[in-house]
């Protein structure tokens, strides 16, 4: 037979069975729902996590010592002097300090050391710091020794939800850890990090290593970046550099990587689930119609022509499920997008991408009923006429 | 004449239950252009057997059909189809025919199955309709036509690649005497005016009349008149 007549066969029987033909389809249409929304919908996110971190890149300034091997410079700078600086909103320095180690001792498991580091009043905003339990050390004075650890350190120690001020040790001397915080997109690595106040430096012994994080108002960043290294230190402001800080490359493979998994990962079990719909319900609709394939055979239908003629009509089936089921899943991304006060992000390509998708499916879940059906004896299937 | 149909010691044995089932047996039969074979017999005395070895739709256990000289049974299943679109024409005691196309496109299948152009399908299924009678009903649905009319319709199709064998298996079954009588007086005048030779399997006396030769089948054995 002819494509063209095929094809129209496949339309005037689905057209009459469109219970059958509605139930059938279903599966495709939610395959390819899930499909589009989860790529839409991962897009979105992603875009999302850009728009964040470009709002934290524009907003920030990161001032290190030029020569690596010199980061006590930064000490010099007068934070305040800093602040005050028009365009500048908050300013905090963070240094990592290489002569005592932290060591905490988890109840059960392993005991870890971590290189504390010194941050200054203000840290939390200028830094876009999070608590996630506890406090920060308010007020606390040079003899006090207190600290907050990283979310990643509390997951290392295994040791459950904060439920209040513990001890880690350092040279055998206590220091109470007052809360976790959790550090925001820039890459500055305090999730995994022990950080104790500047006050405290003394005991710590020389930093290894040191930033300054001046935060801006949107589009003050240069200007602010170029008069810094001269506020520092006027007699010598060739030893800093103001950068913006760098793109958190890690952490955006990281969101991409895990997205494109749970992609994966979705669309196959989608989109197998639908093919399953299919080719179950086209193996009923196979019996039904045996006396019907077998009179075509009788009238000189080759199996050749039973074969496309099942799985056409399985494939246009998909291909409208693919039809709907784009559609579904855009307004999937819709309805996420406004629950999550996101901006939608969504690939017109996407749309004939889920109709071919819809389509291979059909034909694959039609090719197991095909092959029973073009495999029928004309002279079994004609006992029913 | 020489026969557009022969068969030679066909017999047919089914063993797919616990006790092998005879329903044909030494059967020989030789048809000729233009005439119209009657075989009746009882319910379950080997007529749709005989039929279905006949169209090379099923089988033999024992012995030969020649059509056009070929031994059908020797062919492969692509050469069989090709063989029942082309030669053969076939028409069912409960008509067969698709209830999603209308009387023409049931009566284009064929043609279809043949990959025949549209315009020649489309005028050849009409041109048909209109000698069964039917030239009114081309665009009506099975269900929207009566029995006869649809009898009409699958003997259309069974025309429409233009036969040289015509195998009917009860086509009058399902039909009042009337218009079973028509339907048979329909298949007559196709053996006639056209020169299809049919083979027309009936239990109802009335064909006897029209036929050339009539075979009695009992238990799956040509009774030999005396």
């Amino acid at each position: 037979m002819l494509l063209t007549d095929l094809v129209r066969e496949a339309f005037r029987s689905l057209r009459q069975r469109p219970g059958r033909a509605v139930l059938s389809a279903l599966g495709s249409v939610l395959g390819v729902a899930t499909v589009v929304a989860i790529v839409g919908l991962s897009e979105t996110a992603s875009h999302q996590v850009t728009l964040r971190f470009d709002e934290l890149r524009a907003t920030r300034l990161v001032v290190d010592a030029a020569s690596p091997d010199e980061p006590e410079v930064l000490d010099v700078a007068d934070l305040d002097a800093i602040r005050a600086v028009n365009g500048v909103t908050s300013a905090a320095r963070i240094m990592a300090m290489g002569n005592r180690l932290a060591t905490l001792v988890p109840v059960h498991g392993r005991a870890i050391s971590i290189s504390p580091s010194t941050v200054s009043l203000d840290f939390q905003d200028a830094l876009d710091v999070e608590v996630l339990a506890g406090t920060l050390w308010d007020g606390a004075g040079p003899e006090s020794r207190v600290a907050v650890i990283g979310e990643t350190v509390v997951r290392e120690l295994s040791m459950g939800p904060f439920v209040g001020p513990f001890e880690l040790w350092v040279d055998g001397l206590p220091v109470t850890v007052t809360g976790v915080v959790r550090g925001s997109g820039l890459d500055l690595g305090l999730s995994g990090a022990v950080l104790v106040p500047e006050s405290q430096s003394e005991f710590w012994g020389r930093p290894r290593d040191g930033s300054l994080i001046v935060r801006v108002l949107p589009g003050a960043g240069a200007g602010v970046g170029e008069v810094l290294p001269t506020l520092i230190d006027p007699t010598a402001p060739h030893k800093y550099a103001a950068l913006v800080p760098p793109e958190p490359e890690r952490l955006r493979a990281t969101i991409s990587g895990d997205t494109r998994l749970a992609f994966i990962a979705g669309s196959v079990i989608a989109l197998l689930a639908g093919a399953i719909a299919i080719a179950t319900s086209t193996l009923t609709s196979v019996v039904e119609r045996t006396e019907e394939y077998g009179l075509r055979r009788a009238l000189g239908a080759r199996r050749a022509d039973i074969l496309r003629m099942v799985l056409i009509e399985t494939t246009v089936l998909g291909a409208l499920g693919g039809v709907v089921g784009s559609y579904l899943g855009l307004a999937g991304i819709l309805a996420a997008s406004l629950l999550l006060d996101w901006r939608p992000i969504f690939e017109p390509g996407l749309i004939p991408l889920a109709i071919v998708i819809g389509s291979a499916v059909g034909a694959l879940a039609g090719l197991i009923p095909a092959a029973r059906a073009a495999g029928l004896q004309p002279v079994t299937a004609l006992r029913r006429v | 004449m020489a026969a557009i149909l022969e068969a030679r010691g066909l017999g047919k044995t089914y063993t797919t239950g616990p006790e092998p089932v005879v329903a044909l047996r030494d059967f020989d039969l030789a048809v000729e252009p233009g005439t119209l074979t009657v075989i009746k017999g009882r319910s379950g005395s080997g007529k749709t057997t005989l039929l279905n070895l006949l169209g090379g739709l099923d089988r033999p256990t024992t012995g030969t059909v020649l059509v056009d000289g070929v031994d059908i049974h020797q062919l492969s299943p692509g050469e069989l189809a090709e063989l029942r679109r082309s030669t053969v024409g076939f028409v069912f005691q409960t008509f067969g025919l698709l209830p999603i196309l209308t009387a023409a496109e049931n009566v284009e299948v064929p043609m279809r199955l043949a990959r025949a152009d549209h315009d020649l399908r489309r005028s050849r299924s009409t041109a048909l309709l209109e000698h069964v009678g039917l030239g009114g009903r081309v665009k009506h649905r099975p269900h929207e036509l009566s029995g006869g009319e649809q009898q009409r319709v699958a003997i259309a199709r069974a025309l429409a690649n233009e036969p040289k064998l015509l195998l009917a298996d009860e086509p009058t079954g399902q039909l009042d005497s009337r218009t079973g009588r028509t339907i048979i007086e329909l298949i007559y005048n196709v053996v006639r005016e056209d020169g299809v030779a049919a083979i027309v399997a009936t239990h109802d006396p009335a064909p006897m009349a029209l036929a050339d030769r009539v075979i009695e089948l009992s238990n799956g054995r040509a009774i030999i008149p005396n």
